[in-house]
């Protein structure tokens, strides 16, 4: 891999223009070509290879191609209405997709090209610090988005400012003639007293090439600050997606996070929810669908540093085909984080004899004085669940998706952002050939 | 032509041979009660007619409407008018109870060559059986039998069948669970279903029910055979007597 990235690294660093950023970026590329691609013989990579991307030679989007997509713009449009949107195409900002205008006071949403002219000193203090955070160090992917970073979603809210509207940050791929990499970076900032609720989406077009999404995203939330963060990942189906989310919490601050994760052939994410003050609270939840051959792999880590914070997770999974997922939950409670309560949940559905399931939820509890739960189910449909339907003449196949759209919308009814909910859905009712959705959606969430 | 017919049936589960070669015939317009102590078949029965997997038929045949039932998926016999009320209703936790029942009404339908009720339809449907029936506007919002009280998912079957309006009606111990008030209530939506082309088979352990819904005839199961038949004073003595009266060849 190393003589084709060591190329396009020097074509890269020419078109860079800050001078901080060149030997950030230099330190970067050097842990990239040190580490190499992840192998399944590290542990932290056990189930998931990546051996189909390290054998394939990714190329850096350029504005034609993207311009190209832009074509397809349909999908790379905002999900709601009335959202602020940050809109991608292969990496690349489309200022005419995006909507940004009239933002409240002490609201800044930048794409991070833009942030680096206007914003320079405190982006070049965000690179500096993510250059010194060890997952630039010890990640390989990481590192390689680091090196390669040049946009991406630059949010900061000021102390108690608002976002009354949700924000999307829409990532739309589609690969013409080359496998092509992009590399989104986003910071996303909430001093005290902040809100915000961001949809952060990936969707893409299936091309002759597979293309990869290798993005990094950070949150920083501050004092009292309440985030509400969605993330829906709908790649292309022979797509690529590894993502990193780092989340820190500040004091009695509020993080919900939903991921949501149905596309790729492979796609893997590495959540850290870092609570460092007193009184932070997170949730997170998740639901991934495979099928097919795709895999499908979500690393979530909840690290108590401090005392009085509580956090709970819940994921679930389906898996149908020959798909595999892999679940990963750590919870992590530190000797000083004493009164922490915690619990952690991973439920997966078998809808296929093929499927695999690798699901580890771990606690580790260095402290004595805490309240910790947690566990993981994997089963099959309830086959007298399925008797019953078919005992009042329901088609069996109609009856086994429809157990698997409860079992799944489940998960989707704690996403307050009604409009949100109600689309994620109806992909749902899509890809389990339940028609008459207009009426589902109404009558099966009553 | 009977509207059922079993003949020599033999049912096995996980390996073990329940029923021994039963006989029943069920005319349109007849109301069967069978009885029986714990073990005898009687779920086995029902579960069976209503084509369960896992109930592996040795022996025998069954015929509705005198085709051979046994060749046929059971949504393929709930399309052709079977209808088994269960005796422990399944929860369905995410699916709605309304939108359950109204795909189910329109299986049924579709396969009678009727059309598809809509929406607006179906509601004033059910909304006058639930009224037959006392209950509460609230379950048509509820998931499936889900949270639901035993005397409560047992009202809900009989609604089902009330809108589904099938020709054979099993009724597996539908007044278990079921205080008197509750009782009656059940009785009668029942009651309103009786005509000269539907049968129905009531499984129970108690005369009780068969107070307020009245049988043609009483059947004893026992150790997998119907033993004796009589008709609904048989009821009577067996609740005296028990079913030892029954095995001592007294009741001749």
């Amino acid at each position: 891999m190393t003589e084709f990235y060591q190329k396009e690294f020097q074509k890269f660093q020419q078109g860079v223009q800050e001078a901080w950023l060149k030997p950030i970026q230099e330190k970067a590329f050097a842990s990239f070509e040190n580490m190499g691609f992840p192998t399944t013989q590290q542990e932290a990579w056990k189930y998931t290879s990546v051996k189909a991307i390290a054998e394939q030679n990714f190329i850096l989007p350029n504005a034609g191609s993207a311009s190209a997509a832009s074509q397809n713009h349909d999908q790379a449009q905002a999900l709601l209405e009335n959202s602020f949107a940050l809109v991608f195409i292969n990496g690349i900002f489309q200022p005419q997709l995006s909507r940004c205008n009239d933002l409240p006071a002490g609201v800044t949403i930048l794409p991070l090209s833009q942030a680096m002219i206007q914003d320079e000193k405190a982006v070049q203090q965000a690179f500096v610090k993510s250059s010194e955070n060890k997952d630039a160090q010890e990640k390989a992917f990481v590192a390689w988005n680091q090196a390669f970073a040049q946009e991406g979603a630059w949010i900061h809210l000021k102390k108690n400012a608002l976002l009354d509207r949700p924000l999307e940050l829409i990532y739309f791929s589609l690969s013409n003639g080359h496998a092509q990499v992009a590399h989104p970076r986003n910071f996303i900032v909430l001093e005290s007293g902040a809100k915000l609720q961001v949809i952060e989406s990936y969707r893409g077009m299936a091309g002759e090439n597979a293309y990869l999404n290798n993005s990094v995203t950070d949150f920083h939330v501050g004092e009292n600050a309440q985030l509400k963060h969605y993330r829906v990942q709908e790649e292309a189906a022979n797509a690529f997606h590894i993502a990193s989310l780092n989340i820190v919490q500040e004091r009695h601050s509020q993080v919900e996070s939903h991921n949501i994760a149905l596309g790729a052939a492979m796609a893997r994410l590495e959540l850290e929810a870092r609570l460092q003050a007193s009184g932070a609270d997170c949730s997170l939840h998740g639901l991934y669908f495979t099928r097919d051959q795709q895999h499908i792999d979500n690393q979530t880590s909840i690290d108590h540093a401090v005392p009085h914070c509580t956090s709970r997770e819940f994921y679930k999974g389906i898996l149908d085909d020959a798909s595999q997922a892999v679940f990963n939950g750590r919870i992590l409670v530190r000797p000083d984080a004493q009164k922490t309560v915690s619990e952690l949940s991973n439920r997966n559905l078998l809808l296929s004899k093929k499927a695999v399931i690798n699901t580890k939820p771990l606690l580790e509890i260095f402290a004595d004085d805490v309240k910790c739960a947690h566990g993981a189910t994997t089963g099959r449909l309830d086959e007298s669940q399925v008797f019953y339907l078919r005992s009042r003449g329901i088609d069996p196949q109609w009856a086994r998706n429809l157990l698997t759209y409860a079992f799944a919308a489940e998960s989707l009814e704690s996403i307050e952002l009604t409009v949100l909910q109600e689309k994620l859905k109806q992909v749902l009712l899509e890809r389990l050939n339940l028609k008459e959705s207009a009426l589902l959606g109404e009558s099966l969430a009553q | 032509m009977a509207l059922l017919e079993i003949k020599n049936l033999h049912t096995a589960v996980k390996g073990k041979e329940i029923l021994k070669g039963l006989n029943l015939k069920v005319n349109a317009g007849e109301v069967h009660a069978i009885m029986g102590p714990n073990g005898s078949g009687k779920s086995t029965l029902t579960q069976g007619i209503a084509g369960r997997e896992g109930y592996e038929i040795t022996q025998g045949e069954v015929l509705f409407e005198g085709k051979n039932l046994l060749e046929l998926e059971a949504e393929e016999r709930a399309r052709a008018g079977i209808f088994l009320g269960f005796q422990y209703p399944i929860e369905i936790p995410g699916v709605g109870n309304t939108y359950f029942l109204k795909t189910a009404l329109n299986a049924i339908r579709k396969e009678q060559g009727l059309s598809e009720v809509d929406a607006m339809e179906f509601l004033q449907l059910i909304k006058e059986k639930m009224k037959l029936l006392e209950m509460d506007e609230k379950f048509l919002k509820r998931n499936v039998n889900e949270g639901f009280s035993g005397g409560e998912k047992k009202r809900n079957e009989i609604l089902q069948m009330l809108v589904l309006e099938p020709k054979l009606c099993l009724l597996d111990e539908t007044d278990s669970g079921l205080d008197i008030d509750s009782l009656k209530i059940v009785a009668s939506g029942v009651n309103s279903l009786r005509n000269s082309d539907r049968a129905m088979v009531l499984v129970t352990h108690y005369q009780r029910l068969l107070d307020y819904i009245e049988p043609d005839f009483v059947h004893v199961l026992k150790d997998g055979q119907i033993i004796h038949s009589g008709d609904k004073e048989l009821a009577y003595h067996l609740e005296e007597k028990g079913y030892g009266w029954v095995l001592e060849g007294k009741a001749s």
